[in-house]
């Protein structure tokens, strides 16, 4: 994706009606996830007829696993032959993935692991390109920053790349606004370094791409990816699991990776959502294809509701809701200035594992939590 | 990594979002960034980046972005922050950026500030 043009507006798609629409649906197996093959296939055409997850197919869901899951195994034989003759990842690399080398570097404090986190050093094209997964750790999203770097790019934009674009258009507002003072924009109150301190060899592998910890989990669980330490100590997906809890501050790994594996299941390209207030942004594509459409906020099932006047003692000694109305209002006001349409997924983890820490979790237990969705968009009488 | 291993391996807790917001700022939005400096009564390392002509270097302050900040914490960011003799001001009120950091290194800015902005400079901005 070297050239990022500005893409024309294209009429917005239709979106789904969600009115009155709760789908208790337990997570789907794997799919067929966002790592499609560009190559249409008979058998893929069959499993996606087969795993549709159209709301009707919620009807037959066990009948539906089945065939599936039947119908996985005995083409999986036929599938690996193909794929071992052709040359690694062209057409199928969801069935017989190749497997992209990461590593995890995981930082201790006193033989305690405290954080860690997980670079794809050169493989990372594929991702990128199959599923937009990963961050480059100078860049917006995709890994840019070797080719403006060589490019010696420090002036004007060219309109090359997503940065230069970014740059272009903030220049621009800025040059049309009448008043400025010297600390309104922080490219103003900050000295910029006309040239980096770095050769051209260090510049080679200045930026490894960077996958999050649910984008890691996921992969690796497909079997694209493979996670090793500097040591050469390779991490299984389970172990990936426990690590990811631990480290995780939130306490909320277990419910935010179950929404994540939702709706990347469902073909949504699933991004950070952290520059817009939530948790995850979707994509119909990718972000150097279009907008995300969504922005989603996840949350545990028992705190679907902030607690009013009429709120009856009960619900009261149920867990609060963190957020009030003015929270969710001033959320959902950011998001539909950004043009998009803000999601609430409330997520109901198995009974069992109510009185469990997330490092007790299993990660075959994701299959059993269930999720809500309800969409929230501000309407206003004036404009009918 | 070299130029803040140092701080990073006292500060191991807050290593990843030191580096990944050094990097950010150096490398990828190519600022002057000046020192790494420890705000004391939190433990906190910052980075430092110089300002243009006369304004005082800004700091930024690498946080988690499931990591729960509450008022007091806060507070003590930017007490701290007054502490620091680059960035020490005569006035009231002192601003800090925090560097709010993702698992994917995506990083987002916010300016916070203890001072109270008069109305007749809300309306000069």
């Amino acid at each position: 994706m070297d050239n990022v043009e500005p893409a024309a507006e294209k009429p917005q798609a239709k979106r789904p009606n969600n009115r009155n629409k709760r789908l208790y649906e337990p997570l789907p197996m794997v799919r067929q996830p966002a790592i499609l093959p560009r190559i249409g296939h008979l058998l893929d055409h069959i499993n996606r007829l087969l795993h549709r997850t159209n709301p009707l197919s919620s009807y037959l869901p066990r009948i539906t696993r089945l065939i599936h899951s039947l119908w996985s195994a005995s083409t999986q034989p036929f599938k690996r032959l193909f794929y071992a003759l052709t040359p690694s990842n062209l057409f199928w690399p969801t069935l017989v993935p190749a497997k992209i080398q990461a590593t995890i570097h995981i930082i201790r404090s006193e033989q305690e692991i405290v954080d860690c986190f997980v670079w794809v050093p050169t493989e990372w094209a594929l991702l990128w390109q199959k599923g937009a997964f990963g961050k480059g750790i100078l860049s917006r999203s995709e890994p840019t920053w070797l080719p403006r770097f060589t490019r010696g790019q420090s002036t004007a934009a060219s309109g090359k790349y997503l940065e230069d674009i970014t740059r272009q258009r903030r220049g621009e507002r800025q040059a049309a606004r009448e008043t400025e003072t010297k600390e309104s924009a922080l490219g103003l109150a900050l000295i910029p370094i006309p040239s980096l301190p770095v050769t051209l060899e260090e510049a080679q592998v200045m930026e490894p791409m960077q996958l999050s910890f649910h984008e890691s989990l996921f992969l690796c669980q497909l079997g694209c990816l493979q996670v090793r330490d500097p040591q050469g100590t390779e991490y299984s997906y389970e172990a990936l699991w426990r690590l990811f809890c631990k480290v995780d501050r939130s306490s909320e790994f277990a419910l935010k990776h179950a929404a994540y594996y939702y709706y990347r299941s469902k073909g949504w390209v699933v991004r950070s959502g952290l520059k817009f207030g939530s948790d995850f942004l979707l994509y119909a594509k990718g972000p150097a294809h279009s907008h995300a459409q969504y922005s989603v906020l996840v949350r545990h099932s028992s705190q679907e509701l902030p607690v009013t006047d009429n709120t009856s003692e009960e619900e009261e000694q149920q867990p609060q809701a963190i957020e009030s109305w003015q929270f969710m209002l001033s959320l959902s006001r950011v998001t539909s200035q950004v043009r998009k349409t803000l999601v609430l997924c409330y997520i109901d983890p198995p009974a069992a594992t109510d009185n469990q820490s997330a490092h007790d979790l299993s990660p075959s237990d994701l299959t059993q939590y269930q999720v809500r969705e309800f969409v929230v968009q501000r309407f206003n009488a004036n404009r009918m | 990594y070299h130029e803040v291993a140092s701080v990073c391996t006292l500060h191991p807790s807050r290593a990843r979002a030191l580096f990944q917001v050094y990097l950010d700022l150096k490398y990828g939005q190519r600022l002057n960034v000046t020192d790494t400096p420890v705000l004391r009564d939190i433990e906190f390392p910052v980075v430092l980046v110089a300002g243009s002509n006369d304004l005082k270097p800004q700091a930024f302050v690498p946080v988690y972005a499931d990591e729960k900040l509450n008022m007091s914490k806060l507070s003590t960011i930017l007490k701290s922050a007054n502490d620091i003799p680059h960035i020490r001001s005569a006035s009231s009120g002192v601003s800090v950026h925090l560097a709010i950091v993702e698992s994917d290194s995506t990083i987002a800015y916010y300016k916070i500030g203890s001072d109270v902005v008069s109305p007749s400079e809300g309306v000069a901005k």
